[in-house]
């Protein structure tokens, strides 16, 4: 059974790419905890041999063709698909230097 | 207002000239503006209101006054989107801050079939952040408020859903249902709620949670309607590649004739012993077990079957669903789209840029990815991850062997009917575990819905749980047919 502190919260929090304060902390020891003790349950089950169930359907996948769609222009003669970017910079998404 | 129960109903009234699209439409907004239950996060009002005045105009110049029922079967209907689908143009927000500014550039399959077959969106509907929750009190627009309750909660994670069709808001509403987020909140707010098997309906365009679960279904005011929605919206789509080739029957046509001479002779109902624990409310269990009883007088044959991986259902779910979250909310990055704070154009490096952004997850959202992440991290994998997917197909396997003895399997939706606001907020084992009787027909992929059978004491309303074979919708809405006739007859 694992125990759930504060070490593993900060790291997975980490991994997680999230920040969190001491209160939210604090909470997540006790909630993650108390959830991942009512997980441990799992281990009860006998499950040698088992497939897991991964996906949802039992049919084999079908691809679509490997092709650019055109999603249009705005009323502004951009790129529709920049509609929702956060940034945009000469008809692209702007993005943060990342290499100093 | 006049409240119709059914969408032929309301079609009727169109060709009789008591209603039209634009008038109805009208009259539904004012219904929502005039409504203190939060169910709505943003209304389309223009658009719905020119698509109704076109369609109320065609009626009259080029379909002769009667609506053209067989292709649009849903003409003129005012619909609710739950706000995690994407209609081109308007704002989809996840009920999540990080998605406060998202416009969506497409819209949704399941959104797009509707309304080629002439649905009217009002507009989206509140829901609990990214659709998880049992309770809607994780939007960041506000909770939604129970229709006839005020002091208690929808149920979730589509409560703006449950709220907007029962309080006659919209004629019916489109949710999604991971472990339950249509049946729970059809079954606190007295309405009906289908999930269809995994893979019938188009899951383009709608935020994903967790692929592997997520279902979009109705959410109406009767059996009928359910069928009819599930039918437009089901089939193929070359954009997911998880939609089945299953063929779409006419269900519509199957309700009708259950309806018209209902009986259970022939029906065989499973009732697993594993739903009908302690800790059920009491009027909770009298109400199915009356219903199961009802069926038994018209002739069903009642089984005792087991599902003897049930009580581990939340565990598995706990860690597939969370960890299918973990990975698909990864692409809330600041970048391509949702909301970039300022101080993210500050940070020194891109890790310190996405902890900036990503600030704008709500509490739940944020348990849910480390939790996710927890149990796909290295070293914990096997024993969560694995081991929750091995449980899962065990799960399945149950039910696989229970449908060899029977056609549906019954049970409550929930233990309780709906608990008032903040009493599980604190708790979010015991806001969990509210999923138990809905998580496992989400873990195997099947057909599932929530139909009205009654109320409690405090006039709080009580669904019961059909569960059927995959693909096999057919069974489940003639069983869904007859169960709401006898509790028809009973009200009246």
């Amino acid at each position: 059974m694992i125990e759930v502190n504060e070490a593993l919260i900060r790291k997975v929090a980490e991994l997680s790419r999230l920040e969190l304060n001491d209160a939210e902390i604090a909470e997540y020891v006790k909630s993650i905890g108390d959830i991942l003790k009512h997980v441990d349950q799992l281990s009860q089950v006998n499950t040698e041999g088992v497939e897991p169930m991964v996906y949802g359907v039992d049919e084999v996948l079908r691809l679509r063709p490997d092709q650019a769609e055109d999603f249009g222009k705005d009323a502004q003669g951009h790129p529709k698909v920049l509609s929702c970017a956060p940034e945009v910079m000469y008809d692209g998404f702007k993005v943060p230097q990342i290499i100093g | 207002m006049q409240t119709y129960k059914t969408i032929r109903e309301i079609h009727d009234a169109f060709d009789s000239g008591k209603a039209s699209p634009l008038s109805l439409t009208q009259d539904y907004f004012k219904q929502i503006e005039s409504s203190q239950h939060h169910a709505w996060i943003t209304l389309c009002k223009d658009r719905a209101l020119k698509q109704a005045e076109s369609l109320t105009q065609d009626l009259k110049s080029k379909h002769g006054g009667k609506v053209p029922r067989s292709s649009h079967p849903l003409y003129g209907i005012p619909l609710g989107i739950k706000d995690v689908l994407t209609m081109d143009g308007v704002r989809t927000t996840a009920a999540s801050k990080m998605l406060d500014t998202y416009v969506a550039p497409y819209t949704a399959t399941a959104v797009d079939r509707l309304e080629r077959a002439g649905g009217i969106s009002l507009g989206k509907l509140n829901l609990d952040e990214f659709a998880m929750g049992s309770s809607n009190e994780n939007s960041a627009y506000g909770n939604v408020l129970h229709p006839t309750h005020p002091d208690r909660v929808p149920g979730g994670s589509s409560g703006g859903s449950g709220t907007a069709v029962a309080a006659g808001q919209c004629v019916a509403a489109l949710g999604t249902d991971t472990g339950g987020s249509i049946r729970l909140p059809a079954s606190f707010c007295g309405i009906v709620g289908m999930k269809p098997t995994y893979g019938r309906i188009s899951r383009y365009g709608q935020i994903a949670f967790a692929s592997s679960l997520d279902q979009i279904g109705p959410m109406t005011r009767s059996v009928e309607d359910a069928a009819l929605l599930c039918q437009v919206m089901a089939g193929l789509d070359p954009r997911d590649s998880t939609t089945s080739s299953e063929p779409v029957g006419d269900w519509v046509k199957v309700v009708r004739e259950t309806a018209a001479a209902p009986t259970a002779r022939g029906l065989k109902v499973g009732v697993p012993k594993e739903y009908f624990i302690d800790g059920i409310d009491a009027e909770v269990r009298s109400a199915v077990e009356g219903m199961i009883a009802k069926l038994k007088e018209q002739g069903a044959e009642i089984v005792p079957v087991s599902l003897p991986h049930t009580e581990f259902a939340v565990a598995t779910y706990y860690v597939v669903a969370v960890s299918e979250a973990s990975s698909n909310l990864s692409r809330y990055d600041g970048v391509r789209f949702g909301v970039r704070p300022k101080e993210a154009m500050e940070a020194g490096s891109p890790a310190e840029f996405y902890k900036k952004v990503r600030a704008n997850f709500g509490a739940e959202v944020k348990r849910r990815i480390i939790l996710g992440t927890f149990a796909l991290s290295s070293g914990y994998y096997d024993a969560y991850y694995r081991k929750a997917g091995q449980v899962r197909r065990l799960m399945r396997q149950d039910f696989e062997n229970a449908f060899k003895q029977v056609d549906v399997i019954v049970s409550p939706v929930a233990p309780t009917t709906a608990f008032k606001i903040g009493e599980k907020a604190k708790n979010p084992l015991q806001m969990y575990l509210t999923d138990i009787f809905t998580i496992p027909a989400s873990m195997a992929g099947l057909p599932a819905m929530s139909v009205p059978v009654g109320q409690d004491h405090q006039g709080l309303s009580i669904g019961m749980h059909l569960i059927a074979p995959r693909f096999q919708e057919e069974k489940l809405l003639k069983a869904a047919t007859v169960v709401e006739a006898i509790a028809e007859r009973k009200g009246s």
